[in-house]
């Protein structure tokens, strides 16, 4: 007998002797998990390997010689039947010759346990027509396959109760919802649609989804590429049978173990009646208990609702804010029943005259917002809206009292107006307030445009308060000439704006936006009065007597305080005489706070600083009015400066001004003076102290001294100061400022276009202003002069040359033109000199009286 | 090109610089305020209103504008189409105090002269003074 290296004793046998197995062969077999087992012709086990006698609960050696026979084996079939011996798989095969496949047998083994085995048989040495002379059986051991097949049916079987018994939808499918692989026998009932049309296309459910729901829920599922769970929103969905019901549903990724998202599954359940109560509950808590329109809360879902949707699609909404014109009245008089009363009215015409799906909601009292979605545009709104007014419009009967209201509407626009909701109310607010502001019973559209101006007129002011911080600000100083003393009197302080980026900026530029805010008015105002008062003492440290002009702002003026603020600043430059200090207030501010002037008047005169009431003439102060102004100086308008050599009109002002000033003892200066004719002409009238860029334009304190010791004054200036202009002759003056006019006019019609220039001045000697003076007034007082005579002479010439020019003009002909405008020239010179002739000689010295 | 009054404001006014074109916004809705609220009689109040916007208008876009040039080296690479920018802002500055003061001496300029002004500055400096400067501005940056 052999051993073989797996320690099995090899039976001799006639047949296998023949085929002994080799070392190799007999390790082979002993390391497979199957079990091989060879049975000789009457049965008996001649062989078997270490798998096999495993199986069977024996040890190799128990096995060996053990026929199929014998009567230990306890085997069955796999119904649980006897498995007699004589029918193994191996008896079989010797019996007949033919191999069995996959025969299943259970053995119970000798430590009670069971073993199910999946036997093959291969008949051995078989020859033609003979049987086999062995069998060889192979074992496999399918206990564990068995026993998780029992455990999968079993909870098949389980699944499918639990499947067929909940009313729970749950499904498999694909993450790209295309396919759906398994939904549980729930959905057939629920949503009332084939199962098999879902199993065909993973989409059939949401054709049952309600259309105002769909894209909602379209918007919000997960796609191929993202998938988390997710809990989709609340959606209805419409039944075979016409019924909607309420679906609440979640889904989530099922993932491999590297990862990979395989497939998705998920739950789907009808939560009709608990969302239906739970709707019910939440509109009680968001209905405004008098007229059952949604209360502020709903409102505010809404309008995100609504913003969505804009987003979503690109249409519009309309935030409309409409408020009672004199409700309170109703309340007041039928009382608050009444008042109630009209509300509940007024909701439901509200209700009617809007589309069913926007909103009417009440924020409490007589306010009421609407939204409006879906619009094209503002006019689709306002005719809305209109309709809205006439529906209110229409007479209420209250208490069988008929009452009349109306409301005023603000509205604003999402998304042009593109704020979050309250920012939208706030808008839509101040809207309807300028309807209010209007007149009421109106339609006001919120414009956001204004958002923006607002915001940056607000930045420009910001950035002037931030210049104050740093330095930006600059004084320059104008000098105020006296002409009859031939000294610079005063300068004036004047603010400018250097500006980091724009340069500088005079004060007409940025002076107009303090308008708006008092505070940094008075910022500003106080930091000129500092510097300006600082800098008159440094000048009056120097030795020098100079005045200092400061002007207050409007702001200013009305502070009670600037009286005591100026005191203040003088107090802290305790060497400087108050009486330096002069404040320019504007005419028409002080005539627009009556009040504060006076009380800064006589605050002024109890410090010793002087007032001027600037830019005179443009506020109609009356006579009566300027007597209870006591200033010290009135500055007249510079725009009167500009035109009084041109515009007799407003030389007679200049002239009537310096009048009053002499009459109640006021100084008068002249501002604006542009040219030394202007000045040569005041002094004449009497006025002496002149500012303007004919004398000096502002400039940086430093350069002040300097300029003063520069400064010569026309001798004529004194001459002219000398004589006094009698009260008639300034009618010669008058005559001289008509000329002017004449003359400027006659240029600009030779200058001017044929078709636009109109008619060319008077060209009768005796019929244009100057004429009729010549002729009338100035004839009889001053016919005995021959300066008279001459000028009229000059006058006639003049006068010659003109109708000659305005011929050749009107004919068209150029030729000549150029020398008769020269010669015009010319004679209007020599007729000026002429006047000046003649007002020389019927002035006389002041004192010849 | 003709301008229509009131005027909407659409995509032919964008010079592509954002901050630059909402303040543009704000010069169109003044004409627009100047056509809707002015009547034939003159209001005063509301002329200084308007002009007083146009003020603080002329500070806070022309430093925008100003300061973005500045930034992008506007003067040295095109240093003609600089002056001749600056100059058109230091104009309309002008335009408006003359316009102030000729309100204050009761020559009260007309709804139409103003809207002419405000539509001339529309049509020959936004519509094309700063389209220059949008096109400039909106080019990428220069290495």
């Amino acid at each position: 007998m052999t051993v073989n290296q797996a320690g099995l004793p090899l039976t001799p046998d006639a047949t296998m002797a023949k085929h002994p197995l080799s070392d190799m062969h007999a390790d082979i077999l002993a390391s497979l998990e199957q079990g091989i087992v060879v049975q000789d012709r009457a049965g008996a086990i001649i062989f078997s390997n270490p798998a096999a006698a495993n199986m069977l609960g024996l040890s190799v050696d128990q096995m060996q010689g053990r026929s199929s026979l014998d009567p230990r084996w306890q085997a069955i079939h796999e119904d649980g039947s006897a498995y007699p011996g004589d029918t193994h798989p191996a008896m079989r095969t010797l019996a007949d010759g033919m191999p069995v496949r996959g025969d299943i047998m259970g053995i119970h083994k000798p430590d009670g346990t069971l073993t199910w085995i999946s036997v093959n048989t291969e008949p051995l040495g078989q020859h033609r027509n003979t049987l086999p002379q062995a069998v060889a059986a192979i074992f496999t051991d399918i206990s564990l396959q068995r026993g998780l097949q029992a455990e999968l049916e079993t909870s098949q079987a389980r699944f499918n109760q639990l499947a067929q018994n909940i009313d729970i939808v749950f499904w498999v499918g694909s993450p790209d919802w295309k396919r759906i692989d398994y939904v549980s026998p729930a959905y057939e009932p629920l949503w009332q649609r084939p199962v098999t049309n879902l199993l065909d296309n993973g989409m059939d459910w949401l054709e049952a989804v309600l259309d105002e729901d769909r894209a909602t829920l379209l918007d919000h599922i997960p796609q191929a590429h993202d998938w988390k769970p997710f809990m989709f929103p609340p959606y209805r969905i419409r039944r075979g049978d016409g019924s909607i019901r309420w679906i609440q549903a979640k889904a989530f990724p099922i993932v491999d173990m590297i990862g990979h998202i395989t497939s998705v599954a998920g739950v789907a359940q009808d939560i009709t009646e608990r969302y239906e109560e739970q709707l019910h509950l939440t509109e009680l808590a968001h209905l405004d208990s008098l007229t059952q329109l949604p209360n502020r809360s709903l409102l505010s879902d809404r309008m995100h609702q609504g913003m969505a949707h804009c987003r979503r699609t690109g249409s519009m909404m309309a935030v409309c804010l409409l408020d009672l014109d004199g409700f309170k009245a109703v309340n007041d008089t039928l009382g608050h029943e009444a008042g109630d009363a009209l509300l509940i009215q007024l909701a439901s015409r509200l209700t009617q005259a809007v589309r069913a799906d926007d909103t009417v909601a009440r924020l409490g009292g007589d306010e009421f917002v609407l939204l409006l979605g879906h619009i094209d545009g503002a006019g689709e709104a306002e005719a809305t809206l209109q309709r809205v007014l006439t529906a209110i419009a229409l007479p209420y009967s209250i208490h069988d009292h008929a009452v009349s209201i109306s409301a005023s509407i603000g509205v604003t626009f999402y998304p042009s107006d593109n704020g979050d909701s309250n920012t939208l109310l706030r808008h839509a607010d101040h809207a309807m307030y300028l309807a209010k502001q209007a007149g009421k019973n109106r339609i006001h559209m919120f414009n956001p445009v204004l958002e923006i101006r607002d915001r940056e007129n607000r930045n420009a002011l910001a950035n002037i308060r931030r210049a104050i911080q740093h330095q930006q600000f600059e004084l320059h100083y104008q000098p105020i000439i006296d002409s009859r003393r031939g000294r610079v009197a005063a300068v004036e302080a004047l603010i400018r704006w250097n500006h980091p980026v724009l340069g500088i900026l005079p004060a007409s530029e940025f002076l107009p936006l303090l308008q708006s805010d008092n505070a940094l008015t008075l910022q500003l105002g106080l930091w000129v009065l500092e510097g300006a008062i600082h800098q008159a003492e440094c000048w009056h440290r120097q030795g020098m007597d100079l005045g200092v002009h400061i002007n207050l702002f409007a702001g200013q003026v009305q502070d009670s305080s600037v009286v005591d603020i100026v005191k203040n600043l003088l107090g802290r430059h305790p060497i400087l005489p108050a009486e330096r200090i002069t404040l320019e207030v504007m005419e028409s501010c002080a005539l627009d706070s009556i009040v504060a002037t006076r009380r800064l008047i006589e605050g002024s005169q109890a410090t010793g600083i002087k007032l001027a009431l600037d830019d005179f003439g443009t506020g109609n102060t009356s006579i009566s009015r300027l007597r209870r102004f006591p200033v010290h100086m009135l500055k007249i308008d510079k725009s009167f400066i500009r035109n009084m050599l041109l515009d007799p009109e407003d030389m007679t002002i200049v002239e009537a001004i310096i009048s009053l000033g002499m009459a109640y003892g006021h100084h008068v200066v002249a501002e604006g003076v542009e040219n030394l004719d202007q000045i040569w002409m005041l002094t004449e009238m009497g006025c002496h102290m002149v500012q303007g860029y004919a004398l000096a334009h502002p400039m940086a304190a430093d350069a002040i001294p300097a300029w003063i010791n520069r400064f010569t004054p026309d001798p004529r200036w004194r001459m002219n100061a000398m004589r006094h202009l009698d009260r008639d002759d300034f009618q010669l003056l008058l005559a001289e400022s008509h000329h002017q006019q004449w003359h400027s006019q006659l240029i600009s019609w030779l200058r001017g276009d044929e078709g636009t220039r109109g008619d060319p001045p008077c060209l009768d000697p005796a019929g244009c202003n100057f004429g009729r003076w010549y002729h009338g007034d100035g004839m009889e007082r001053y016919s005995h002069l021959a300066a008279f005579q001459e000028a009229g002479r000059q006058h006639e010439h003049l006068h010659g040359i003109a109708q000659a020019l305005v011929q050749q003009r009107l004919q068209a002909t150029s030729s000549g033109c150029r020398e008769l405008e020269a010669r015009l020239q010319d004679s209007c010179e020599v007729f000026t000199h002429a006047l000046a002739q003649l007002r020389r000689d019927v002035s006389r010295p002041i004192g010849s009286h | 090109m003709d301008i229509e009054i009131p005027l909407v404001w659409d995509d032919r006014f964008l010079t592509g610089v954002d901050k630059i074109d909402e303040q543009h916004r704000v010069l169109v809705d003044t004409l627009n305020e100047a056509h809707d609220r002015l009547g034939d009689q003159p209001d005063i109040g509301l002329l200084d209103e308007i002009t007083r916007n146009l003020l603080s208008y002329a500070i806070y876009h022309f430093e925008t504008e100003e300061t973005l040039m500045a930034e992008a080296g506007y003067g040295v690479q095109c240093p003609e189409d600089q002056e001749k920018h600056l100059l058109e802002h230091r104009n309309f500055s002008q335009t408006v105090v003359n316009l102030r003061n000729n309100i204050r001496e009761g020559h009260v300029i007309s709804r139409d002269e103003l809207i002419t002004f405000l539509s001339h500055w529309l049509v020959h400096h936004i519509l094309h003074t700063d389209m220059h400067l949008g096109a400039y501005l909106s080019q990428p940056p220069r290495p």
